[in-house]
């Protein structure tokens, strides 16, 4: 019995062992590439054991300019500026337009809400293209094309039928029987929404805000076609690192610390919603 | 996401056209979304080409006729599938597989269980990019590199058409399976205990159990994983797009991306808009039978 229980236990040391070398390995790679000179990144066989240098992170703190040995290199702290105003601007407008529907779709009932709420989600499961190609064209006659308002209209797609399904659910959560008292104390429904509700959903707003700004932030089909030179966001951007004529290896891997470092620190905090926001509150997790 | 309507009793609205109201933007918002959609289904009627926009055709069905006729349709229609079906099956038995060993407590758990969300919140094309590094072919890669240490010959990985298709569905697994195992582990905590206790008592197996109860009571969770997982793959591009633009060959060339290559690359919208409407066609369908038997299993 007791041999049985310890080789139990060793398989599942190796099994758990196994899946998280797989699932972080390729992570701790990168990180290893982006602190190795430009010799040191192309050597073949990959080095293991290698001087770490911070060369890579100085050459894209510096943008399109610094240095003179490439011509043309990716402008990163363009884009990364870039992506914060998308990415911002669209979690306000979204925020804006999204928690007073999440509001009345989980307190009221009236006509056609099920129709509403089951439209914004099967764009959940709508192929991208589908809707931006369309998109594209109508942005091209008004004349959207590459403007970060543009962008930030289009971005709705992504984060504003998630932001009302996930609320929806948070403000179900709150028991009506509150509301009711504060009614009977002579409330207002707003009084009600903004005194009550609001703070009651406060935990589950931020997570839904930090959940919508990281999908936002990475997102690469959107701006991929509705963006341009002006409006080109990190997703975009990092694939320039990787061209036809040069592959600049160190900096792509750089790129992607400096690109993924915030959003996984975001995530922390809100990792007990993770579960919740990632299946559109279908599982409360 | 259906239970909504049974589990609450609603305040009544304070008068009418509050509700309607409150939801006004939000639905503004949402002919913003349908606008473009019908738009481009009426686009796969039409000789629509990105290069000469001013004269738009109506053509019928000759678009559909044309695509369906050709190979290239077909291949990228099995790719999608055989693509979509494998990340499921896979990610569904590691996802379960993972979330059974951190079930249980021990010293260091959570801290794993936090590792999990690091790979799904990176930017997908990101994602795809590392591995582009890590599957480099020859020994430059660092894959090749590891293989090499326990006597397996380099592997082209995404250069050669024979393993792209695998090497895709190797990322997509990589960046989706903490998905499944974080739902599976939800499924697991909220299990209910007593008909453990009793089939323990009765003496049953572990594997009886897990057969006879845990995989039962878990179906809400699967249906839910394969739901979300199914639609996203069928629905891939990012990272393919960052890796082999469909290539080698068009060994990876599925719906989406063919659709891209069709309406952006050779401005064909008409045609490309055809492409997209046949895999929303299948997402929606998909979607809604899956989500339908989510919430029938739910209630049993």
């Amino acid at each position: 019995m007791m041999t049985s229980r310890r080789f139990r236990r060793i398989l599942k040391t190796l099994g758990l062992g196994a899946y998280f070398t797989f699932a972080l390995g390729p992570i701790v790679w990168i990180a290893m590439m982006s602190l190795k000179n430009s010799n040191d990144v192309i050597a073949s066989p990959p080095k293991f054991v290698f001087t770490p240098t911070l060369e890579n992170y100085k050459a894209i703190a510096g943008g399109q300019y610094a240095h003179d040995v490439e011509a043309v290199r990716p402008d990163f702290p363009k884009y990364f500026l870039n992506t914060l105003i998308i990415a911002s601007a669209t979690v306000v407008v979204s925020l804006l337009l999204g928690t007073f529907a999440a509001y009345s779709l989980a307190r009221f009932s009236f006509r056609f809400k099920e129709d509403i709420a089951f439209t914004f989600l099967s764009f959940r499961f709508a192929p991208e293209l589908m809707i931006i190609l369309p998109l594209y064209v109508v942005f091209q006659k008004i004349g959207l094309i590459d403007s970060y308002s543009g962008l930030t209209a289009a971005y709705q797609l992504i984060t504003l039928p998630f932001l009302i399904w996930v609320l929806r659910g948070f403000f179900e959560d709150i028991p009506r029987e509150i509301e009711q008292a504060a009614r009977v104390d002579g409330y207002t429904w707003w009084g009600v929404f903004r005194r009550i509700s609001l703070p009651l959903a406060k935990p589950g707003i931020a997570a839904v805000v930090i959940l919508s700004f990281i999908f936002a932030w990475n997102n690469f089909i959107f701006s991929m076609i509705l963006g341009g030179e002006r409006t080109q966001t990190i997703t975009l951007g990092i694939l320039g690192f990787i061209g036809y004529e040069r592959v600049l290896w160190g900096q792509m891997a750089a790129a992607t610390m400096i690109c993924v470092i915030p959003e996984l620190i975001l995530a922390f905090f809100v990792q007990n919603y993770i579960v919740r926001g990632l299946t559109f509150g279908a599982v409360k997790g | 996401m259906a239970d909504h309507a049974l589990r609450t009793q609603r305040l009544n609205p304070p008068n009418k056209s509050l509700p309607y109201l409150l939801t006004f933007p939000a639905f503004i918002a949402l002919i913003g979304i349908l606008y473009p959609f019908i738009l481009g289904v009426y686009y796969t009627f039409t000789n629509y080409t990105l290069t000469d926009p001013g004269n738009i055709r109506f053509v019928g069905l000759a678009n559909y006729l044309d695509i369906f006729r050709s190979l290239d349709f077909w291949k990228a229609f099995c790719l999608t599938f055989v693509f979509a079906s494998s990340v499921v099956i896979i990610e569904l038995v590691l996802g379960l597989g993972v979330a059974l060993l951190l079930k249980d407590t021990f010293p260091g758990v959570r801290i794993l269980q936090s590792f999990l969300i690091i790979p799904m919140m990176i930017p997908p094309i990101v994602s795809a990019l590392m591995w582009k590094v890590i599957l480099l072919p020859t020994d430059q890669g660092v894959l090749n590199r590891i293989l090499d240490l326990v006597g397996i010959e380099p592997i082209a990985w995404l250069g050669d058409s024979a393993t792209a298709l695998v090497s895709m569905i190797l990322i997509d697994v990589w960046i989706y399976s903490p998905f499944a195992i974080l739902i599976f582990l939800a499924g697991l905590q909220s299990l209910p205990k007593e008909p453990y206790e009793a089939a323990r008592v009765d003496g049953a197996s572990g594997w009886f159990m897990f057969r006879k109860l845990t995989l039962p009571l878990l179906l809400p969770c699967i249906v839910l994983v394969t739901l979300f997982r199914l639609i996203d793959s069928l629905k891939v591009f990012d990272i393919i797009y960052a890796t082999t633009k469909g290539g080698p060959a068009g060994a990876t060339m599925t719906l989406h991306i063919q659709s891209y290559f069709e309406a952006i690359r050779w401005f064909r919208m008409g045609r490309g808009m055809v492409y997209l409407f046949v895999l929303w066609l299948l997402c929606f369908t998909f979607s809604k039978a899956l989500s339908r038997l989510w919430t029938k299993a739910l209630m049993r």
